[in-house]
C-alpha cells in the first residue's frame, strides 16, 4: 500500500514537473535606451536589426549605413564605409570590363541626396564577417544591337535613357572595415530562366554561396491579388557562388515548399529569413520552415492561426524549442475603426514556444506594439521606437528556467 | 404689428449676401502656405516634394528634373518630409547637389503635413517624390506627378508658362 502510495507520489511530480518545465518561461518587461545619434543619424527605422550577441546589434540604417550598437547603452560603436566607395571607378573595374564591347556603363554624379548615390539593402552576418548588399543605377548602353548606342531594351523609335540596377555584395569584418566586394553577375543567368534574384526580400552566405528569394519574371508587380503560380517547376531560392561568376543554382522547389495560398500580394509582403541550425540553412515562407538542401518541412502553419493571417517573422531554434515571433496584420476593419478614433493600427506581434520535435505549443506571449523591424537572440527581443526628437532602443529579455 | 416694405426687402438683401459670403471659395491649404513665402507668386511655381527616404531611382529622376528645371525663372519650393531638427541639419550637411537652403525665389520647407498634402493631387502612393506646378493666382494646381512616373523632364517646360 505505502508502496503503491509512493509510486502515485512520484509519477504526480514528474508529471508537474514536466507542466513546470513547459510553462516555466520568463518573458520580462520592456527596457528602453536613447540611440546615439552623434556618428550617424536615423532617418527612418532601421530595415533590419540582426543580434550579434546579448549587447551589440547590427543595424541597416536609413538604407545607407550599416552600424554597430550596444542596446543596453544606446552607444553607436561602428559604421560601415560604403559611402567612402567611388562607384564610378568600381562599375569600371568590374561591369564595364566584363562586359567590354557589349554594353557602356554611364555613371552620373547620381542623386547624392543623404550624401551618397546608393542603397543599402538588407545584410547578413555570417563567418564572423557582414555580407551586404548594396545597388545603385546606372545608364546602360547595349553596344551590340545598336551602334549608334540605343539604350538597351529600348525600342528602336525612342531616346529612352534605359536606367539599370547594378547589384553588389559588400564584405565587411567584425568592426565594418570593407573586405571585399562582389558584383553579382550571375544573376543574367537566373534570368535567362524566367527569374530574378529578390535581394530584397533577404538572402544569407555561407561558404562563399549567396541562398536569395527568386520571384517570377511573368508575374507582373500589378496584378498582386492574383493567386501566386505554384507550377511544381518553380523554385524559392536561387544560389549564386562567389568564385563561379557564371553560376546559378536553384532550391526548395515548389514541390517542397508550399506557396499554395499566396497571392503575390503576400509574396511580396511576407517576411522571408534564414536561421543556421547546426549544419542545415534553414529557409522560412512567412508561414512554414525548411531545411534548404533536402526540402524537409520543420514546421507546418497549420500551427499558426486557421485565418491565415498570421505571419513568421523571424525564427531561432535553441535547444529543443523553435522560436517565433509571430504577426497578425489587422483587417480591413480594425484599419478603419482605428482611424475613425485618429488611431493607427498595426501589427499584433507574438513571441511563440514550441517543442521543436512534437511542434506543440510551449507558451505564447503577447508583444507590445512594434513597428520597427525586430532583432532576435538567444536571450532578448529587440526592436527601435521613436518619439518627436529621439529614436530609442527597446529590449525584452527572456529565458526558460 | 405691420412690417414696413423697404425694411422687408433690405432684410432679405442682407439674408442673401451672407448666402453668397459662405459659397465664396476658401483658399487652398497650398494657397495658404505659400503666401507668407518670399517667392515670385506671379508666374507658375514649381514644387518639389522630396522623401529623401525614397527609392535611389526616384530620387535620380527627381535631381535629372530639377537640374533640367534649374535655370527656369520660376519660384522653386522644396517641401521635406523631414522633421526633426537633427535629421534637416545632416540633409543640409551632407546634400552635394542640390542647395538646401533658402535663396532668391527659392524656399525649402520640412513639414511633413505640407508633403503629406501636396501628395494629394496626384494620387501618389504613401510618400513618393513628386513634382507639382502649382498657380498662385488662380490657386490651381497645372500639373502634379510621382517623380517616378515622368519619362523626360522636357516636357514639362509647357506647364512652367502662365496660360
Amino acid at each position: 500500500m505505502n508502496l503503491r502510495l509512493l509510486v502515485c507520489l512520484l509519477i504526480i511530480c514528474l508529471a508537474g514537473a514536466c507542466a513546470h518545465r513547459a510553462n516555466n518561461y520568463n518573458v520580462g518587461t520592456v527596457n528602453t535606451t536613447k540611440a546615439d545619434e552623434s556618428k550617424t543619424v536615423f532617418k527612418r527605422f532601421p530595415g533590419e536589426i540582426c543580434m550579434i550577441n546579448d549587447s551589440i546589434a547590427a543595424l541597416a540604417n536609413s538604407a545607407q549605413v550599416l552600424s554597430l550598437y550596444n542596446i543596453h547603452s544606446g552607444v553607436n560603436i561602428a559604421n560601415s564605409g560604403i559611402e567612402k566607395t567611388n562607384f564610378d571607378s568600381l562599375i569600371g573595374v568590374t561591369y564595364q570590363k566584363k562586359y567590354e564591347g557589349v554594353k557602356r556603363f554611364v555613371y552620373g554624379s547620381g542623386f547624392e541626396l543623404n550624401g551618397n548615390n546608393y542603397q543599402l539593402g538588407s545584410f547578413v552576418h555570417s563567418e564572423n564577417r557582414f555580407f551586404i548588399h548594396v545597388s545603385t543605377v546606372v545608364e546602360v548602353y547595349d553596344l551590340e544591337d545598336s551602334p549608334d548606342q540605343r539604350p538597351a531594351n529600348a525600342s528602336k523609335d525612342t531616346n529612352m535613357i534605359m536606367m539599370d540596377y547594378l547589384n553588389f555584395i559588400f564584405v565587411a569584418d567584425a568592426d565594418l572595415k570593407i573586405e571585399k566586394i562582389y558584383p553579382l553577375y550571375a544573376e543574367s543567368i537566373s534570368r535567362k530562366k524566367n527569374f530574378y534574384p529578390y535581394y530584397q526580400k533577404n538572402f544569407y552566405v555561407e561558404n562563399n554561396a549567396l541562398y536569395v528569394p527568386v520571384g517570377r519574371m511573368d508575374e507582373p508587380f500589378k496584378e498582386l491579388e492574383k493567386k501566386m503560380n505554384c507550377d511544381p517547376g518553380n523554385y524559392s531560392l536561387v544560389c549564386f557562388n562567389f568564385n563561379r561568376e557564371n553560376a546559378a543554382d536553384f532550391f526548395l522547389d515548389f514541390k517542397h515548399a508550399d506557396f499554395s495560398d499566396f497571392r503575390l500580394r503576400d509574396y511580396i509582403e511576407s517576411p522571408f529569413s534564414f536561421f543556421k541550425w547546426d549544419d542545415k540553412l534553414l529557409f522560412c515562407n512567412g508561414k512554414e520552415i525548411y531545411d534548404v538542401k533536402s526540402g524537409e518541412k520543420l514546421f507546418d502553419k497549420k500551427e499558426l492561426d486557421s485565418d491565415g493571417h498570421e505571419w513568421i517573422y523571424k525564427f531561432r531554434i535553441k535547444d529543443d524549442r523553435l522560436l517565433l515571433i509571430t504577426g497578425k496584420m489587422p483587417d480591413a476593419k480594425e484599419i478603419a475603426a482605428k482611424k475613425e478614433n485618429g488611431e493607427q493600427a498595426t501589427c499584433k506581434y507574438k513571441f511563440k514556444i514550441i517543442d521543436q520535435k512534437t511542434s506543440e505549443s510551449v507558451a505564447e506571449y503577447p508583444l507590445p506594439g512594434i513597428t520597427s523591424a525586430i532583432g532576435f537572440s538567444d536571450e532578448q527581443i529587440v526592436y527601435m521606437d521613436r518619439d518627436k526628437e529621439n529614436y530609442s532602443f527597446k529590449y525584452i529579455r527572456y529565458n526558460e528556467n | 404689428m405691420k412690417i414696413k416694405p423697404a425694411l422687408f426687402v433690405f432684410f432679405l438683401l442682407v439674408c442673401s449676401c451672407s448666402c453668397k459670403q459662405q459659397e465664396q471659395k476658401t483658399a487652398s491649404f497650398l494657397h495658404s502656405a505659400i503666401e507668407l513665402l518670399p517667392i515670385d507668386k506671379d508666374k507658375n511655381i514649381i514644387i518639389y516634394s522630396i522623401n529623401p527616404n525614397d527609392c535611389i531611382n526616384c530620387l535620380y529622376g527627381f535631381t535629372e528634373i530639377n537640374d533640367h528645371l534649374e535655370h527656369a525663372a520660376n519660384a522653386k519650393l522644396y517641401v521635406m518630409y523631414v522633421e526633426r531638427e537633427v535629421e534637416k541639419n545632416d540633409l543640409i550637411r551632407t546634400t552635394k547637389n542640390i542647395p538646401l537652403r533658402d535663396s532668391v525665389n527659392r524656399v525649402i520647407v520640412w513639414n511633413k503635413e505640407l508633403f503629406m498634402k501636396t501628395l494629394s493631387y496626384s494620387n501618389a502612393a504613401a510618400r513618393l517624390s513628386t513634382l507639382t506646378i502649382y498657380n498662385y493666382k488662380s490657386d490651381s494646381v497645372i500639373y502634379s506627378q510621382p517623380v517616378k512616373y515622368i519619362p523626360d523632364a522636357r516636357k514639362l517646360d509647357v506647364f512652367l508658362e502662365n496660360k
